[in-house]
């Protein structure tokens, strides 16, 4: 997509997209959202920024996909492993106050945007 | 001992990041996809016996993740029906895999191995997910998992033959799975808890109020785990997807896939609503019509077709029939019956299936005519097709066997003196459709024939541990009976 307008309007808009999406994920206990809706924002930007800027990558969103859904699965996986009180929960209300949910939130926000990407570029590899 | 309480949520985690990370595995080193899943698979199976081991000296354990206390958390329950699925699905997953090892090249397109592999693991997660959750809500997310992966499975063969089947398989499923979401939904409306345990104490109590509430619920989950068990009048999606599906698939499906439907109704029937309840809906006589008219259209069904694959999907109509009618007489011998014929019919339909794969892969149709004689050029092969038709039939020494002798036995106890005809003529309809494919199969007539010679080393020997499972259970049917008495009774509460 070529274009002058969308380029230059696009470079400032990311940042903010994809700041967005990793706000969601954090802020998954505190207010409404959580790892799958920040996952599928930061995937939706990772999708318009390949649609406006990468003109010939090849494989390469797949193969970050593929390495991103290993790593999102594990980490994911990774809560029911450890238990509740790992590391210890901090004051109500703070934003990293619920010990091991947050990097589960982080896992799954890392799952979804793989697998929006993935499924995207599926049909152009 | 706290491992045999973290064991069976140990076996779905252990199996879902063997999922995860296997796409890893299908880019950058597909060489170590199938000995990988072969691993995790071959892990299970230990994991599984170490389950059963310790079920059955301790008896049923319940783990809560995370540490989460019950109401709030997710109960995993590790009771005899979810020790005895578990070993059963790692087993029949591991064989499936063990013949796939030299078949999966061949019957899928180039490059999709390892991402098949993926979805094998990813279903067998979901299945054992799906057994051994003490959790309403838990339930409904891993009967999508196992839904989604197995139209997937469908899929994964390519060609135009398998999209209208995947197409409609899908559509059917993700209905079924609407209708399962809306019976939680009312569960969780007039009980106001999603485990299991609770709800049923709270329906225990209060159900009696809200007899149309407790109805509609019980009559959405029913409609829809029918639908995806295939359950006679909704089975139609069945034989396409069944028949259609490269071989490894098929036998997961027919073999397993289905039956962890049939648990979930054994769980929900006699963990969650309680017995008056039940029989205050009458719906013990609506799944004994339902399950009988299955046997009986199942066979007819079977009985027309000319392609071998399609045959076998409508015996498993047939056969699920049977594990219903183990449900609906409500009996603890009946569920008994019902586990036993689960275990029985997954060994004979998967060995069915992937024996059939073997003659159909040399002779290169699907049509029964074509495999004439070809019983003389693989034996070992057709003999093994034979043995899983025998059990079919229902003779002695084998597995099938058994299993109809439980559900005779406890149809007659129950009152339900009708039970035991249908055991035989359902077993005569088996013999009428079975037994021709097997005369056309070892008596060639004029034909010429291809050289001997039985296929690679992994089929052969994933078939012969199906069949010695299939002996086992049916010469020693103790050893693995005293268990599954035990299953029926703490399930039975």
């Amino acid at each position: 997509m070529d274009d002058f307008i969308i380029r230059k309007t696009f470079r400032l808009v990311i940042i903010f997209l994809l700041l967005y999406g990793i706000y969601i994920i954090f802020h998954g206990h505190l207010s409404p959202g959580g790892g799958f809706a920040g996952g599928m924002i930061m995937g939706l930007g990772f999708i318009m920024y390949l649609l406006v800027f990468g003109g010939n990558l090849g494989r390469l969103p797949i193969n970050v996909a593929i390495l991103l859904v290993s790593i999102g699965g594990i980490t994911e996986a990774s809560k029911f492993l450890i238990g509740k009180n790992f590391p210890a929960t901090q004051t109500p209300g703070s934003l990293f106050s619920i010990g091991i949910g947050n990097l589960v939130n982080l896992g799954i926000g890392l799952l979804v945007a793989a697998t929006i990407l993935g499924i995207f570029y599926l049909e152009e590899k | 001992m706290m491992v045999v309480e973290f064991l069976p949520f140990a076996l779905v985690v252990f199996t879902l990041v063997g999922a995860f990370i296997m796409p890893f595995f299908a880019r950058w080193f597909t060489r170590g996809c199938i000995p990988l899943t072969l691993g995790v698979l071959g892990l299970d199976i230990f994991m599984a016996v170490t389950l059963l081991m310790g079920v059955m000296n301790r008896g049923p354990v319940a783990y809560y993740i995370g540490g989460w206390a019950a109401p709030w958390g997710i109960e995993v329950r590790g009771d005899g029906i979810a020790a005895i699925m578990v070993l059963l699905i790692s087993f029949i997953m591991f064989c499936t895999m063990v013949y796939g090892a030299s078949s999966i090249e061949k019957e899928l397109p180039a490059g999709r191995g390892g991402w098949y592999c993926s979805l094998l693991l990813l279903i067998s997660a979901g299945m054992m997910g799906l057994v051994v959750s003490g959790d309403l809500f838990n339930m409904y997310v891993m009967i999508e998992v196992v839904s989604l992966s197995s139209v997937a499975l469908v899929l994964a063969k390519g060609g135009r033959e398998v999209l209208p089947a995947a197409l409609k398989y899908l559509l059917l499923a993700t209905i079924g799975s609407g209708f399962i979401l809306f019976g939680i939904g009312f569960t969780y409306i007039l009980t106001g808890h999603l485990n299991i345990g609770f709800a049923a104490a709270e329906l225990m109590a209060s159900g009696g109020d809200y007899p149309y509430l407790s109805w509609v619920s019980l009559t959405f989950l029913v409609i829809g785990l029918g639908v995806k068990a295939g359950l006679f009048p909704l089975h139609f999606w069945l034989p396409d997807a069944h028949s259609t599906a490269a071989s490894t698939s098929s036998a997961v499906l027919s073999g397993l896939v289905v039956k962890v439907y049939a648990v979930v109704v054994m769980r929900l029937f006699f963990q969650l609503y309680s017995s008056e309840l039940l029989l205050a809906t009458d719906i013990d006589r609506i799944l004994l019509v339902m399950s009988i008219a299955a046997i009986l259209a199942g066979s007819l069904f079977a009985l027309i077709q000319k392609d071998l694959k399609r045959l076998l999907a409508y015996s498993t109509v047939a056969q699920i029939g049977y594990i219903f009618l183990g449900i609906s007489v409500f009996s603890i011998l009946g569920l008994e019956g019902a586990i036993f014929h689960i275990v029985a019919h997954a060994l004979m339909k998967s060995m069915l299936f992937l024996a059939a794969g073997s003659l159909i892969a040399r002779a290169g149709s699907r049509q029964i005519e074509d495999l004439r004689g070809f019983g003389r050029v693989m034996p070992f092969t057709a003999g093994i097709f034979s043995l899983g038709a025998f059990s079919m039939i229902g003779l002695p020494l084998l597995a099938g066997f058994i299993s109809k002798y439980l559900l005779a036995i406890a149809g007659w106890d129950s009152g339900n003196y009708l039970v035991l005809p249908l055991m035989v003529i359902s077993g005569l309809l088996n013999a009428a459709y079975y037994l021709p494919v097997i005369r056309v199969l070892f008596w060639a007539g004029e034909k010429e024939l291809p050289l001997r010679g039985e296929m690679e080393f992994g089929r052969v020997f994933a078939l012969g541990a199906l069949a010695l499972g299939l002996l086992v259970m049916g010469v020693i049917p103790e050893a693995g009976r005293n268990f599954i008495q035990l299953a029926a009774s703490w399930l039975w509460g």
